[in-house]
């Protein structure tokens, strides 16, 4: 087990390596250099460009400059940020809490739903509820992310006014709430753009969900399970969602990415500060430091989100964890499997 | 007999396949006393594990139990119960054991888990109590080192060992029936005996009724007080266990009792230690297999395949002949005693 | 009914097996010979939900491939800034006309080409790069392949919007033939493991071992024998692909940095009305649906020839 979380973790280290890279090839590759946006103006002196190159390293040879750039990222050196004009770290450590608070939320909401919609739709096969939620989970499926952020946006914000239109915090009263009142502010902030969110993901895990739990429908543990005298809800809760579940933290870490890119588009059009919202404010800014670093943090929390999604499944699935006094000579080898 | 604990009547369950409806069970009606082992036996495909299945209403569509089919258990018809009663008889008045002990076993829920949710479900039995029930039930199955068994997961024990677990299971609320299906089927062969002893032990000291369903004559001269032979979805001989070793009648169950390898019911049913072994002469086979349940033949459903089958066979469905008080045969030799007496000596009854 | 059997001269000859001139039994003659492909669709066919969204991608496809004989307008040229502008769903405009005056429905079917092009485009390059990539991972095994799959597991953690976003902004505004680059080369990691591990099961069987052993090399080997074998998942990944890139595609342009105005597709009409959706409504509506309905017309495509491919399977991630 041990050995497994130190792999993953070399593993997220690789993550941030790759990428790191991967923008510094961008980089180069990009017509210009770093410093053509804000500096190539005529009424700028060669002088005084030459001069920031040198200061920035641009003079210098590319495995020279890559190696700067790797050690520079590593020590959470990402830069200066033009368009906010400080360093890139102060803002994407501001960013940073806000996406994982509406990831988190969003995550939370999409898993409890999607299984619930797909323990329901099994334990109506075939019939019109199970046709229907899988219509709609198709459909919630099938659409662009922020188009549903913003009909969410018109419609419970514009047209029903119950929740506010954007950001964390009321900024005008906020700093004059109590504690109790302050922290209801922030649920009220949370709720469209989590909720959008959830529901794109939710329509996901419902969808895999279902297919998982219908493939562990015919397995022989359930008929001894109904032998046994349980309720079909107790044996579809408690022995095959506990069984499907497995397939879908897998498939879940693997699309992390996926859930990150959706929460881009949610907290753009939410105008939620996160890591999304700076990134597209960033692109059109030409703040590339800020992309940049952005693009690496995304990576590195999905990398984090992924090693979660395999300590999870291990905690899920006793036959991956180390036999305790495995006397009888049962699979221990299943572990090596692992 | 005295009055059956189980008892089965004209039990009918069809398939809706894409071939036609097949008629897995076809009108087989079942008697079990209480504290009897009674062996089912036939090739697969025959319809007895349907048959125990339907006994605990676990088939599941397109398997449909035909209205009419009854099987009544402490005055109740079963087939009539609502699904919440049934639930209340399932692990509590009848239990199962099932063939395949590998994935029987939920691979993420502990043994004593497993073992003490039935407690739970059907008594109003506190987690520690469970717990506790669960753990002697290991005890009682013979598990070594139950506490530490009851704490792990399926895949840390051996097959031997699951097989006890789901035996365990099967009996922690000691019920008045236990239908085991092909129990040891997928063990070698010396579990297998130490299973097949346990089990003859349980019986006797919990006084239940066993519906032991298998394929292999040997168990059935192990273990059972009485046999029913099952072909093509019906009961074609019912007997008990020396009679029909001695005079079979019907010519399938003879062509079984040829087929299969050391075959002599023991002194008793209920002795332990190994099977004698096999005597001399060659084995035999039935020719042909098992019919598709969808197209049963005519007439009489083995005729296809009997040696001694004449023009009669063909045509008309032979009934269920007592042969005398307690052996049947759904054969016209039965009823035709010169016939029988002219065939030769092989298919006569008197094997080996 | 023959078989052949090499004689010692190395030549081939037939050697009949069975009744000589025995004709085939008459089910067997009678029955058309059919290959992987009828039995796919055979499959596939008897899939309620994946035939309807066939049936609705094809009338998709028409519409837009007819979009010059449907548009009563140009759909780039503003018609009349001071009278036609922003002028709700009417008769002479049934999807109404965008700030400048030009006709919703002739940029919807127009902008259907474009983002549909640009889908089909990206998908297939992202198919091409990733099945290239992840058949000689696959087939190369060993060391080779565990550096290779450790990188797309890399850039499988990178979300894609996000390096999209970098792209765009360090290129500044990119062609529609860079866009489907872009789009295809950040599109075929999913792809690329999908197909290793279809060759990486398949290098070893008995078939391909005989193919090598007759002669066939590594390439042939690859392209003749083991990637039929992995068609269908490549098919199912390119299907759910495209749904991926109209959806991908209509973010970038809402966010300004995909498709350029004047251009229309898709994404680029709504973000004619982001500012003012409440009042604009028609232009996130109309070309919202048209999305949905391409896209879930889609997903269904790709779920019944998953389920016609591999009936025991059940899912496909969105990447």
């Amino acid at each position: 087990m041990r050995s497994f979380v130190v792999r993953r973790l070399v593993q997220a280290v690789t993550v941030a390596a790759a990428v790191t890279t991967l923008t510094f090839v961008l980089i180069h590759l990009a017509p210009g250099d770093p410093l053509a946006g804000t500096m190539d103006d005529p009424r700028i002196a060669p002088s005084v460009r030459a001069h920031w190159r040198q200061v920035y390293g641009l003079d210098r040879p590319l495995p020279v400059q890559y190696v700067r750039f790797l050690t520079g990222v590593a020590r959470g050196d990402l830069g200066f940020s033009v368009s906010y004009n400080e360093p890139v770290i102060a803002v994407i450590r501001r960013a940073v809490p806000n996406t994982l608070m509406l990831a988190g939320t969003a995550l939370v909401l999409s898993f409890a739903a999607g299984i619930l919609i797909a323990v329901i739709q099994v334990r109506r096969e075939g019939t019109l509820t199970d046709r229907a939620l899988g219509a709609i989970s198709l459909g919630l499926y099938s659409l662009p992310d922020f188009w549903l952020a913003q009909v969410a946006l018109l419609a419970f914000s514009y047209w029903l006014p119950i929740f506010p239109a954007g950001g964390t915090i009321d900024p005008v009263i906020h700093p004059y709430l109590g504690p109790a009142a302050a922290a209801l502010d922030r649920v009220r902030h949370l709720v469209l753009p989590a909720v959008t969110l959830a529901a794109l993901t939710a329509a996901w895990i419902a969808r895999f969900q279902r297919a998982a739990l219908l493939d562990v429908a015919a397995d022989d543990y359930l008929r001894t399970a109904r032998a046994k005298g349980l309720s079909e809800w107790t044996i579809l809760v408690r022995h095959a969602l506990r069984n499907a579940l497995l397939p879908v933290i897998t498939l879940f870490g693997l699309s992390l990415s996926a859930f990150v890119s959706g929460a881009v588009f949610v907290e753009k059009v939410f105008g939620w500060p996160g890591i999304g919202s700076v990134a597209v404010d960033a692109v059109g800014a030409r703040d590339y430091p800020v992309i940049i670093a952005c693009t690496i943090i995304g990576s590195i929390l999905v990398a984090a989100g992924s090693l979660i999604a395999d300590l999870l499944y291990m905690l899920a699935d006793p036959r991956l964890r180390r036999a305790e006094g495995d006397a009888d000579g049962g699979a221990t080898s299943a572990v090596a499997g692992a | 007999m005295t009055e059956p604990l189980l008892s089965i009547r004209d039990l009918r369950v069809t398939f809706a396949t894409d071939g036609g409806v097949a008629r897995a069970v076809d009108g087989v009606s079942l008697d079990l006393a209480a504290g009897e082992i009674l062996g089912l036996v036939g090739e697969s495909g025959c319809g007895k594990s349907v048959t125990a299945m339907s006994v605990l209403r676990l088939l599941r569509p397109p398997a449909r139990i035909e209205p009419g089919s009854e099987i009544w258990l402490d005055g109740r018809d079963l087939l009539a119960l609502p699904e919440r009663a049934m639930r209340s008889i399932r692990g509590r008045r009848i239990a199962m054991v099932f063939q395949e002990p590998m994935t029987a076993l939920n691979p993420v829920l502990t043994i004593g888990h497993q073992i003490a949710e039935v407690v739970r479900v059907h008594e109003r039995a506190s987690r520690g109590a469970a717990r506790a029930r669960a753990v002697a039930a290991l005890e009682q199955v013979g598990v070594p080192d139950p506490d530490l068994r009851a704490r792990q997961y399926p895949h840390q024990l051996s097959g031997g060992t699951r097989q006890r677990v789901l035996l365990a299971m099967a009996l922690v609320l000691h019920p008045a029936v236990l239908i085991a299906d092909e129990p040891t089927t997928a063990l070698d062969v010396t579990v297998q005996a130490e299973l097949l002893a346990l089990l003859a032990d349980l019986q006797r000291r919990l006084g239940m009724a066993v519906l032991l369903i298998t394929h292999d004559l040997g168990v059935v001269a192990e273990l059972a007080s009485r046999v029913a032979v099952m072909y093509a979805g019906q009961l074609v001989e019912e007997a008990p266990v020396q009679e029909l070793f001695a005079r079979a009648r019907h010519p399938y169950t003879q062509g079984l009792l040829e087929a299969a390898p050391r075959l002599a019911p023991r002194d008793g049913p209920h002795g332990s230690g190994g099977r004698h072994g096999g005597g001399a002469g060659r084995l035999r086979v039935i020719p042909g297999t098992v019919p598709p349940a969808t197209a049963w033949p005519s007439g009489c459903r083995f005729h296809d395949r009997c040696s001694a089958a004449w023009d009669r066979c063909e045509r008309e469905a032979p009934p269920s002949h007592a042969v005398d008080a307690s052996h049947r045969a759904r054969c016209h030799l039965a009823a035709e005693p010169e016939r029988r007496a002219a065939l030769p000596v092989a298919l006569t009854g008197s094997v080996r | 009914m023959t078989v052949t059997r090499p004689s010692e001269r190395g030549g081939a000859v037939w050697v009949p097996v069975g009744p000589r001139d025995a004709a085939p039994p008459e089910r067997e003659r009678r029955r058309p010979a059919y290959g992987p492909w009828r039995a796919l669709w055979r499959r596939y066919r008897r899939d309620q939900g994946a035939v309807v969204g066939l049936a609705v991608l094809a009338t998709i496809a028409a519409i837009i491939i007819a979009a010059p004989l449907l548009a009563a307008y140009p759909p780039d040229v503003p018609l009349d800034i001071i009278a036609l502008k922003s002028q709700p769903p009417s008769w002479l405009h049934p999807l109404g006309t965008d700030p400048v005056s030009r006709d919703v429905l002739s940029r919807v079917l127009y902008g259907g080409r474009v983002s549909l092009a640009i889908a089909v485009l990206a998908a297939l390059t992202a198919a091409t790069v990733g099945t290239l990539y992840g058949a000689i991972a696959g087939y190369a095994g060993g060391a080779v392949d565990a550096i290779m799959m450790r990188v797309t597991d890399a850039c499988l953690s990178i979300p894609r919007v996000l390096l999209l976003l970098t792209v765009a902004a360090l290129w500044g505004r990119l062609s529609i033939g860079g866009l489907v680059l872009v789009l295809g080369f950040t599109g075929w990691f999913g792809v690329s493991r999908i197909v290793r591990g279809e060759v990486l099961a398949l290098r070893d069987r008995e078939w391909a071992i005989a193919a090598r052993a007759l002669g066939a090399g590594a390439t042939r080997t690859l392209l003749r024998h083991i990637l039929p074998n992995v068609a269908s998942p490549i098919i199912v990944a390119i299907a759910l692909g495209i749904g991926n890139v109209i959806l991908l595609e209509a973010g970038l342009s809402f966010f300004g940095v995909g498709v350029q105005p004047p251009q229309a597709s898709w994404g680029t009409i709504m973000q004619d009305g982001a500012d003012q959706v409440r009042a604009l409504w028609w232009l996130t509506v109309f070309p919202g649906l048209a999305i949905v309905t391409t896209v879930m017309a889609v997903h269904a495509v790709a779920d019944g020839l998953r389920r016609a491919a591999d009936p025991r399977s059940g899912y496909g991630a969105r990447p």
